[in-house]
C-alpha cells in the first residue's frame, strides 16, 4: 500500500483556512498531476460549500447508522461491517474532475463508541491510499483529526491573519499538538493570510517562533466570493489570491 | 444445504424465457479461458477505479443490484463451468447499469454454516481495474471496471472464470456456474424474489450465529426459519455447541 501525503489545515475561525483550503484543491485538482482527496472535517462542512458540491452523505451519517444498528442488534459479522463502511463511504465521496471530496459531518448522540471511530478512521486510510495527496481542512484544534479523521498526518499547516490574536491561537494550537500528543505529525509551519503587504507578513512572522510557509495577499475577489456563496473552483485564475496560492503548492507540495 | 433447489429450477426458466424472448442470452464458458488471461488481471489489492477512469459502472447503489449465491448439495443442478451473460458484454456498454451476478454451487462437503463465507468471498476478488464495493448480507454489489481494462480484454467471461478459479481454491466446491444480467433494470429487478430470500437467509445466519440467540418467540426471522428447514437444523447445531462450551 502507497502512504500518500497528507496535510491537515487548521487555525483560528474567520482567518480564511477553509476558503485557503478550496483554493489549494482548485489549484492541485487542474494540474492534474496528482490525485488528491479533500477532507472536509469541519462539522459546518465549509470546505464542500466553498468548493460548490452537494454533500449527501456524511462519515458521521454513516456512522450514526451503524451506532443504530448496533444498538438494535442488527450488525453482522466484522467483515460484513467492514464492507459495508468500505461501500457507504465510498459512496459518501464525492468525485469531481481532478479530486475528490468526503465530508465528515457532525457527530450526534452520546455514548463512546471508539470502536466505531476506528473502523471509519481505518477504511479512510485505506481509502486514502489511492490518492497521492490529502488535504484536511479541519476545526480550530487538531484533536477532532486524530479522533475522527486519521492517526496521523504528515504536515500540519496553521493558519493565520496578522493579527496578535491569531497568530498567538496558532502557537496556541501547535503547543496542544506538540504536548498532547493530539495528532502525529512531521512538520508544523505557518500560513499567514489576508496580508497587505510583504512588510506586514514579515512582521506578523516575527512575534512566533513558528515556521513561516508563506503568505497570501488580501483579495476583494475572495470577499466577493463569499459573499455571494461562489464555488471557489470558478475562481479566476489571474485573482491575486490564486497567484499566491500557485506560488505556495511547490513549497506545499515539497514539504 | 438445498435451501435453493427450487430457486436454481425457477433461474433456469428465467433463463430460458429470456432466450424465448429473443433476448441476448450467451455462455462464456470457463473451458475456453485462457490461464495467462487470468495471470493478466490478477492483482493483490482491490483497486478504485474512479468516475474519470471508468468505462462501465454496475449496479450504483441508485441503481437495484443483486448477488445472491445458491448452494445446492445436487451436483446434477449445476452445470459445472458454465458462464451465461443476459445482456451485453462490458465492451458493447459503456455508463451506468443495474447488474445481476448469481453464483450456483454445489457441494457435498460444505455445511450450512458456510454459507456466509462463500456469499461474501465474491466481493473479495482482487483484479486489476475492477473495483467491486458491497454489502454482503444486503447482497448489493457496486463495481466499476475502467477503461483500460476493458480495453486490454477484461470481459464477464474473464470475470466468471476468476471467480470460479477463486472459490475453487478457497472452499471444496464441486460443480460452480455464473449469471450474469445486464439486460435491464426490470431483468434485474424481476429476480427481488430470490434477491430477498437470500438476503433473509443471511440475516436469520447472521442472528444466529453472531448473536447466539435462540429465543424463536421474538426474532423477525421466525418465518424464514419456518420455512427453510437447514435454517432450524442450523439453529440446533448451533444451540447444542453452546450447550457443550
Amino acid at each position: 500500500m502507497t502512504h500518500p501525503a497528507t496535510i491537515a489545515m487548521c487555525g483560528k475561525g474567520g482567518v480564511g483556512k477553509t476558503t485557503t483550503a478550496a483554493l489549494i484543491v482548485k489549484t492541485l485538482a487542474e494540474r492534474r498531476d496528482r490525485r488528491i482527496l479533500a477532507i472536509d472535517a469541519d462539522p459546518a462542512v465549509g470546505l464542500s460549500y466553498a468548493l460548490g458540491l452537494t454533500v449527501s452523505k456524511t462519515v458521521d451519517d454513516i456512522r450514526n447508522r451503524l451506532v443504530d444498528k448496533i444498538l438494535h442488534d442488527q450488525v453482522g459479522d466484522r467483515v460484513d461491517t467492514l464492507h459495508m463502511l468500505d461501500y457507504e463511504i465510498f459512496d459518501a465521496m464525492v468525485e469531481h474532475s481532478g479530486f475528490s471530496l468526503l465530508a465528515i459531518g457532525r457527530p450526534e448522540g452520546d455514548g463512546c463508541y471508539c470502536e466505531v471511530n476506528n473502523l471509519l478512521k481505518d477504511i479512510i486510510e485505506t481509502l486514502s491510499a489511492d490518492f497521492d495527496l490529502i488535504i484536511i481542512d479541519g476545526e480550530a484544534g487538531i484533536e477532532q483529526i486524530n479522533r475522527r479523521v486519521m492517526k496521523t498526518v504528515d504536515h500540519l499547516i496553521l493558519v493565520s491573519d496578522a493579527s496578535r490574536k491569531s497568530i498567538h491561537v496558532a502557537k496556541t494550537i501547535e503547543d496542544v499538538a506538540r504536548k498532547n500528543n493530539a495528532v502525529d505529525y512531521k512538520r508544523i509551519s505557518l500560513l499567514l493570510n489576508r496580508i497587505r503587504r510583504a512588510p506586514e507578513a514579515h512582521l506578523a512572522a516575527s512575534r512566533t517562533d513558528l515556521a513561516l510557509l508563506g503568505w497570501l495577499p488580501e483579495d476583494r475577489q475572495v470577499r466577493e466570493y463569499d459573499l455571494e456563496g461562489k464555488s471557489f473552483l470558478g475562481f479566476p485564475q489571474d485573482a491575486p489570491a490564486a497567484e499566491g496560492i500557485r506560488h505556495l503548492i511547490e513549497p506545499i507540495l515539497a514539504l | 444445504m438445498n435451501i435453493f433447489n427450487e430457486d436454481i429450477a425457477a433461474l433456469r426458466a428465467y433463463i430460458q424465457s429470456k432466450q424465448e424472448a429473443g433476448q441476448s442470452v450467451r455462455r462464456l464458458d470457463a473451458q475456453k479461458a485462457e490461464a495467462h488471461i487470468l495471470t493478466q488481471f490478477h492483482t493483490d489489492r482491490s483497486p478504485v477505479v474512479f468516475k474519470e477512469d471508468t468505462w462501465l459502472e454496475l449496479g450504483h447503489p441508485e441503481a437495484f443490484s443483486t448477488a445472491p449465491v445458491l448452494v445446492t448439495r445436487s451436483l446434477d443442478l449445476v452445470n459445472d463451468g458454465h458462464i451465461t451473460l443476459i445482456g451485453p458484454d462490458m465492451k458493447e456498454i459503456s455508463g451506468s447499469r443495474s447488474f445481476g451476478q448469481i453464483l450456483l454451487i454445489a457441494s457435498e462437503y460444505l455445511a450450512d454454516e458456510d454459507y456466509r463465507k462463500l456469499n461474501t468471498h465474491q466481493y473479495e476478488l482482487e483484479l486489476k481495474g475492477y473495483m467491486i464495493k458491497a454489502m454482503p448480507s444486503s447482497l448489493a454489489l457496486w463495481s466499476r471496471v475502467s477503461r483500460k481494462t476493458v480495453d486490454d480484454g477484461f470481459s464477464f467471461g474473464v470475470l466468471g472464470n476468476a471467480m470460479m478459479a477463486s472459490y475453487r481454491r478457497d472452499s471444496p466446491i464441486q460443480a460452480m456456474e455464473v449469471v450474469f444480467i445486464t439486460s435491464s433494470k426490470s431483468d434485474v429487478e424481476s429476480l427481488k424474489g430470490l434477491h430477498e430470500k437470500a438476503a433473509r437467509i443471511i440475516a436469520a445466519m447472521n442472528k444466529m450465529i453472531e448473536e447466539m440467540s435462540f429465543d424463536c418467540s421474538s426474532c423477525e426471522y421466525l418465518d424464514v426459519c419456518g420455512d427453510v428447514r437447514q435454517l432450524g437444523a442450523l439453529r440446533e447445531k448451533l444451540m447444542r455447541q453452546r450447550e457443550r462450551a
